[in-house]
């Protein structure tokens, strides 16, 4: 019966919907410039758009406060909520296509937690790492976060590895003591902290976006963006890599190169989403998934599907942190994880047999 | 014509391949064959150019392998081996597709998806092209990345001569497709092809090959035609086991069997 329903399903996809996602995307977004404490209704937040839009030539009447709040608050917040989930879904699509592996997830795999790593040992150790002021002060932390992404992807695929392949024990297991590892440390620097680091490092374990403001956009913009800009060239050779590394050889690529881009970039994305944002988890595995079942596992549609999707998605549940309980926030990653660790056992469930390796 | 010259490979101190001289023609197949542990697939690794030797060199149409173009070289070999596997639920033909890679910028263009679709029906799987690859058993897994090398290879305006190495191509077969991947050896030599295969059926193989290398111990123990190897005396020695040579009417040359001493 499983095996006639299969065949039924088998080979077809879903037809490729970049508008209608782009508009999803879009709509989203302008719901929740509306939405807050203050309730702000859509022709409002149309018009303090249009009044931004025309440097004040708008000729309506808009309420400062109410443009101080979606403009300086609300729109960066939600454009960081856009770079997060779209950095994370891409991650996890491309990770997943290096380690041949559909359960690696930036923070499953331990990549988010050497992000975590990198920035707690950088907040609390400021000005001794890097003596420097102006624009790489403010780079510090994002850097070190990025610095403990790479070297944890890169240790965690040499030790999964087993004869050119990953298993997915192997790859769970590396993640497990990466991610045991960052708990140990930061709980061992929230031990030793003030009441008031102690309250800034709570939210890396939870992840949080309600310290963002249009610098902080600024600064963590490009690190998303470029590598956004950039993997999509490696689509062809991630196809060709889930297939093996050997075969992707074969197939004409240079797998090496592949390899250090991959995770250079990814690490670069997720580093620097950690740094700025905590620890979002399960966005990177639910996303692509989600994706593969519509669209089918081909990176050409993968990496834009996931990065639209899991901007919609992080979108979302950054509307429904802050709204639920307002006017307090409950912390971004722990919506994420309630929606994903579920689908994560569901996951399991389904792919049982593969993982009795 | 692919060409090894006194090729060495020592892995962590242990000696897998010695002194090992091979050619590759176009139009001939070539099996390799030898007891576990001689050093065939690491053999054919090195002549793909997935392994670099410790020792000697290997040229490929007459320049040194190793300052090929990775991209090129995916345009003038392809490789099967012993067990791929692939975890993400591409259909029979998308996995085939990607044996296009080497030939495209970009997309897939139409002559991609016709060279993919007579690679599918070569191993019997045009009904199955939609199918998802998770869903195939075994023996149709293999036959489905068999008809992605084919497909890798079917692009004749390269006009160099092209190389197609597979590693235990029979595995998981049956014997009616065990029989087509002979056939399609062939036919694939026929069009111009060079063939390096390593085999465990002898007879078989044998049967379907111009020229046969039997290594034992990472060196060349027997080389030369199908004939001269099966009236060999040393196999014997090499394979560790008592053999008869068994006339079939119509056969190339004598059938090898176990002889049970009776």
């Amino acid at each position: 019966m499983r095996g006639e329903a299969d065949r039924a399903g088998n080979g077809r996809r879903g037809r490729w919907l970049s508008a209608p996602l782009l508009a999803a995307l879009v709509v989203l977004g302008l719901i929740s410039l509306g939405m807050g404490p203050l309730r702000t209704s859509p022709l409002v937040v149309g018009q303090v758009l249009l009044e931004e839009a025309s440097l004040g030539h708008w000729p309506g009447e808009v309420d400062p406060r109410v443009a101080t709040v979606v403009m300086q608050i609300r729109l960066p917040r939600i454009l960081v909520a856009m770079l997060v989930g779209a950095s994370l879904a891409t991650a996890g699509a491309c990770l997943q296509g290096l380690f041949r592996n559909p359960l690696a997830d930036p923070g499953l795999i331990g990549v988010s937690s050497g992000g975590a790593i990198g920035s707690i040992l950088a907040i609390s150790a400021t000005g001794v790492f890097l003596p420097a002021g102006g624009l790489l002060a403010q780079l510090q932390v994002p850097i070190w976060a990025m610095l403990g992404a790479m070297a944890t992807t890169f240790a965690v695929y040499h030790v999964a590895r087993i004869a050119g392949k990953t298993h997915v024990s192997t790859l769970l297991l590396a993640g497990i003591a990466m991610n045991a590892l960052a708990g140990a440390i930061v709980g061992a620097v929230l031990y030793l902290s003030d009441n008031d680091s102690l309250r800034r490092f709570t939210f890396w374990t939870l992840g949080s976006l309600h310290t963002t403001t249009w610098q902080s956009l600024g600064l963590m913009a490009p690190f998303i963006i470029v590598p956004l800009l950039i993997l999509p060239r490696y689509r062809n050779a991630l196809n060709a890599f889930l297939l093996g590394e050997a075969e992707a050889y074969h197939l004409g690529f240079n797998t090496q190169r592949t390899k250090r881009m991959i995770i250079g970039l990814c690490a670069l994305m997720v580093g620097v989403t950690v740094s700025f944002c905590g620890l979002i988890g399960f966005v990177g595995l639910v996303v692509p998934h989600l994706v593969r079942m519509i669209w089918g596992p081909d990176f050409r549609r993968l990496i834009p599907a996931s990065a639209l999707l899991g901007s919609i998605l992080v979108l979302a549940a950054d509307l429904l942190s802050r709204t639920v309980n307002a006017p307090s926030e409950i912390p971004i990653g722990v919506v994420t994880s309630l929606i994903g660790a579920p689908f994560f056992l569901y996951l399991i469930q389904r792919r049982k047999r593969q993982l009795n390796v | 014509m692919l060409e090894a010259r006194n090729i060495s490979l020592s892995l962590g101190g242990r000696q897998i391949l010695a002194e090992v001289d091979l050619r590759l023609e176009p139009g001939l197949v070539t099996s390799i064959m030898g007891p576990n542990g001689a050093g065939k697939t690491s053999l054919l690794r090195i002549l793909s150019g997935e392994w670099t030797a410790s020792e000697g060199s290997v040229t490929l149409n007459g320049q040194p392998l190793a300052q090929f173009p990775v991209r090129r070289l995916g345009q003038l070999r392809a490789y099967l081996h012993q067990e791929s596997s692939l975890s993400f639920a591409f259909t029979v033909l998308e996995v085939v597709l990607l044996g296009r890679s080497p030939h495209m910028r970009g997309g897939e263009r139409p002559e991609d998806y016709e060279a993919a679709r007579k690679a599918v029906r070569q191993v019997d799987l045009e009904d199955r092209e939609n199918d998802l690859y998770t869903s195939l058993s075994g023996g149709e897994k293999q036959r489905v990345h068999l008809a992605r090398v084919l497909a890798q290879l079917d692009e004749p305006a390269i006009g160099e001569a092209r190389y197609l190495f597979l590693d235990e191509p029979t595995n998981n077969l049956d014997l009616s497709h065990q029989r087509t991947i002979y056939r399609i050896v062939r036919e694939m030599a026929g069009a111009g092809l060079a063939v390096g295969m390593v085999v465990h059926d002898l007879n078989q193989a044998i049967q379907a090959s111009d020229r046969v290398v039997i290594l034992n111990l990472g060196r060349i123990a027997l080389a030369g035609t199908p004939e001269e190897i099966v009236a060999s005396p040393e196999l014997e020695g090499i394979f560790g086991v008592p053999l008869r040579r068994v006339e079939i009417p119509g056969a190339r040359c004598p059938y090898l069997v176990i002889d049970a001493g009776n």
